[in-house]
């Protein structure tokens, strides 16, 4: 069970080759439903592959933008999400080779400024400690997370965050598959030891 | 082997990988395990953040539209001025090959054509030989273009 199969995805009855088709001859409104259903991976992963404080926004534009104008280059063997999450990842290396950003990784566990997930239970949950133990571990997830090696992070990102297989990542990193579960054994390893030490 | 997952088949399970027989039947069945999966997942999710708001992704999207549709466009008049500008440069020598030099005209042989014409018959080029033959007709039968020789 992959993390984003727990979350909406916006999915229609249309046939992507179709819409794919229609973009490539300039057909804006193909193109904007394509965007629509896989933005929520590109939002997803370059949020998680880029360091704090960088423009998310700007870095999902671009990949938007690079990705319709290298329609014609798309070839149909790779669903265009692989293709898609591709160009994102490409363009976050770029990015932090460019800027020689490093991902973010928390000072403090669970210090944030920026409200987490958990900080929006509701009131009445009846165990202070608890939610504050469960802040701390996402915290502490979120730093192993950043300090994992740049391949085993990607890996990890297209799995949990953008929801591909691991053929679609394969594809999308331009590996074979056992390279990804390599990386994705090792990643889920190191992130999954942490987890269960901090979880309450 | 009924023992809960080891952490090495748990971490097979999460990477993608099935468990098959007993292994994923005791998964399926295991509370302990379930919730160690799980729980795994959960703080993943937890750690990925909220997904940007929906009017954050329309803005993002819709700028990468008009980025995109105003480059195509653009790209579009730039391959048709080409295009044309191609065209120009091989079309036009052919043209001007083919079309009659005002240089290649020999002025001086039209000009004795002329005086050819005149001399045989000055009244030629102003009236017919019907009205010549009419008005005068004594000098068109003695012209020696004329219509009675």
């Amino acid at each position: 069970m992959a993390i984003a199969a727990r979350r909406e995805w916006p999915v229609k009855a249309e046939d992507e080759n179709e819409l794919v088709e229609l973009a490539r001859r300039g057909d804006r409104d193909a193109a904007e439903r394509l965007l629509l259903r896989h933005e929520l991976l590109v939002f997803r992963l370059v949020r998680n592959l880029l360091p704090r404080g960088e423009d998310v926004e700007s870095a999902v534009q671009e990949t938007f933008v690079r990705a319709l104008r290298g329609l014609p280059r798309f070839a149909g063997g790779a669903t265009f999400s692989s293709w898609l999450a591709a160009i994102a990842v490409n363009l976050c290396r770029d990015r932090l080779r460019r800027h020689r950003l490093v991902p973010f990784v928390p000072l403090e566990d669970g210090g944030d400024d920026e409200p987490g997930p958990l900080d929006f239970l509701p009131a009445a949950t009846p165990d202070p400690e608890r939610q504050a133990m469960a802040r701390q571990a996402v915290g502490r997830v979120r730093r192993e997370l950043g300090r994992l090696p740049g391949r085993q992070r990607e890996v990890f990102a297209l799995r949990f965050f953008a929801g591909l297989d691991l053929e679609g990542i394969a594809v999308a990193l331009g590996v074979d598959i056992g390279t990804v579960k390599t990386h994705l054994h090792r990643g889920v390893q190191r992130v999954r030891r942490v987890a269960e030490e901090a979880l309450p | 082997m009924n023992g809960h997952l080891t952490e090495d088949e748990l971490d097979a399970v999460l990477s993608g990988d099935d468990l098959v027989g007993e292994r994923a039947d005791h998964l399926q069945e295991c509370l302990v395990c379930r919730r160690r999966r799980d729980g795994f997942l959960a703080a993943v999710e937890d750690a990925a953040g909220d997904d940007p708001e929906l009017p954050t992704r329309d803005r993002v999207r819709a700028a990468a539209l008009t980025e995109w549709s105003g480059r195509s466009t653009a790209a579009r008049r730039w391959w048709l001025a080409a295009a044309a500008a191609v065209l120009l440069a091989v079309v036009l020598p052919f043209a001007i090959q083919r079309a009659p030099s005002p240089a290649g005209v020999d002025a001086d042989a039209v000009l004795r054509q002329v005086d050819e014409v005149l001399a045989r018959d000055p009244l030629a080029v102003m009236a017919s030989e019907d009205v010549l033959e009419t008005v005068v007709p004594a000098q068109a039968a003695t012209t020696p273009g004329g219509s009675a020789s």
